[in-house]
């Protein structure tokens, strides 16, 4: 029987920061497709053209807006798709820049919790313990309003850990019979915390239990677990007499400090589909309008550059489209408006 | 072992300041503001709402190693203001550009939970899933109460 403690080394998976250097600032960024998908053609429906960006009453406030904010319009947001884990929004009348961090703020600076210590009491499979530490540690929890539901562990008095900055999980799976097994994320139980004992060295009593009451009824569950419908995260496949036993603890954090901690699986960026601001001008092969493949569904929503028409060298991007997928910790409505409620300090 | 804590790379020290400016000695109007635990998503966001600002002559950012966590903030006015001013006029903006948004976003999200008809509202209202009505998954999973995705009570009041 072996006993070790794991954690997810730096080294083990590249930070979601290190990927962010691209966006420099004294180039303006060439059109940027993360994680690009093919979009439904049919969403593009004629109903989401029509409507006006401009309501009457945005349009009195933008008088007050256009003295105080240089001109600029106010901006608006449309929602093209909403699902359970993916929304497809256009947002307009803001510039690249804020574009940009708001896409920064949903993949990198929204807290989720995710396993970050394990102790493997019993490991007999054929995967190495440091193998499963870190297939545990990138499995999505349920992390609705980990903001207040949950402590930074850095924060907390407690010495290690206690139930209000971190999660305990179990797996305890053994196979007896003669053919393969899955363990998989099904197989992790949550360790529900005591509301009654008190953690003896809690100073304030005024705000201890307030984080747990904040927290759902599934709070820190591997996602989709009890769910038919959606498959399970195969951990380790294992053969009669092979065992697996460890606990885990999961905690909040923020994915600059590693990657399994985002919400999002992959957010979409794009702007300018025609490439009419000619952001690429001299990089291509035979011919730049062959070699700059039109998204289906965003290039119905801009009109494509006429020959004739001049080009305007003072033009700004200021229409973005997004598609956000969550891997499940967090809906993709709290990934949006978690967004805008990230402080900024001054 | 000796390993800094990775947090350190975004949470400030006991006592850190998070903003320091330090007016430039040759150029008047001038001044570098260093932003602590920060980085491109706050600096370009500034940069770019200072250069909105038309009595900002220039603003410009960067980070100066990508392995220690700040980034200074060059900002030169015409001298009408001063470039703490500019700075703050930017932030305020910032700020309420986002407040503004945020209120769009809901309003586009509860207009998509009320399209989405009964099934949303029902999820809504029995506080399981995101009652976001479509189910990329079959049917099913947003009736599943505690076991929808992200579910639970509905504690976002959209």
């Amino acid at each position: 029987m072996s006993l070790s403690v794991l954690e997810h080394g730096v080294s083990e998976t590249p930070s979601v920061n290190s990927e962010f250097e691209a966006a420099d600032s004294y180039h303006r960024g060439c059109k940027r497709r993360e994680g690009a998908k093919t979009l439904d053609a049919s969403l593009a429906s004629p109903r989401y053209l029509a409507i006006s960006s401009q309501s009457p009453r945005a349009f009195l406030l933008l008088h007050t807006m256009q003295s105080l904010n240089g001109g600029d319009l106010e901006p608006t947001v449309r929602i093209r798709e909403l699902k359970k884990d993916r929304v497809n929004f256009v947002l307009e009348n803001v510039d690249l820049a804020f574009a940009n961090s708001l896409r920064r703020v949903m993949m990198a600076d929204i807290p989720t919790v995710a396993i970050d210590m394990v102790v493997i009491e019993i490991n007999t499979t054929v995967l190495p313990d440091e193998f499963i530490a870190h297939r545990l540690g990138m499995i999505p929890l349920v992390s609705s309003n980990a903001e207040e539901a949950i402590r930074y562990n850095r924060d907390c008095t407690c010495p290690v850990s206690c139930k209000y900055c971190s999660i305990d999980l179990v797996l305890h799976v053994a196979c007896h019979e003669g053919k393969t097994m899955d363990i998989t994320s099904n197989h992790l139980d949550v360790i529900a915390p005591n509301m009654f004992d008190t953690p003896d060295d809690q100073g304030e009593v005024g705000d201890y239990g307030e984080e747990l009451t904040k927290r759902v009824e599934n709070f820190g569950h591997p996602v989709g677990k009890g769910d038919p419908s959606m498959p399970p995260v195969l951990i380790c496949k294992i053969r009669k007499g092979q065992e697996l036993k460890l606990k885990c603890i999961a905690k909040k954090g923020i994915a600059k400090e590693h990657a399994k901690w985002s919400p999002c699986s992959a957010v979409s960026f794009e702007y300018d589909p025609h490439n009419k601001l000619r952001h690429t001008t001299y990089w291509f092969e035979n011919s730049s309008k062959t070699e700059w493949p039109v998204s289906e569904l965003n290039g119905k929503e801009e009109e494509p550059e006429r020959d004739d028409e001049a080009f305007d060298f003072n033009a700004k991007p200021n229409r973005f489209y997004f598609e956000v997928e969550t891997d499940g910790s967090l809906g993709p409505q709290e990934v949006v408006m978690k967004n805008s409620k990230q402080n900024w300090q001054t | 072992m000796n390993a800094p804590s990775r947090y350190e790379l975004f949470v400030l020290d006991e006592g850190e300041k998070a903003v320091e400016i330090t007016d430039d000695t040759k150029i008047p109007n001038a001044a570098t503001v260093k932003i602590l635990k920060q980085d491109h998503t706050l600096g370009n966001m500034i940069r770019a709402q200072l250069l909105a600002n038309p009595t900002v002559l220039f603003a410009g950012y960067k980070v100066p190693h990508p392995l220690h966590p700040y980034f200074l903030i060059k900002i030169q006015t015409d001298g009408t203001t001063t470039p703490t001013d500019v700075l703050q006029q930017a932030c305020t903006k910032l700020i309420g550009t986002l407040s503004t948004l945020e209120a769009k976003f809901k309003r586009e999200f509860s207009f998509k939970d009320a399209e989405s008809g009964g099934g949303g509202m029902g999820g809504m209202a029995t506080g399981a899933g995101m009652g976001t009505g479509d189910d990329p998954y079959g049917g099913g999973g947003a009736g599943g109460g505690a076991q929808g995705w992200g579910g639970g009570r509905d504690y976002l009041d959209f």
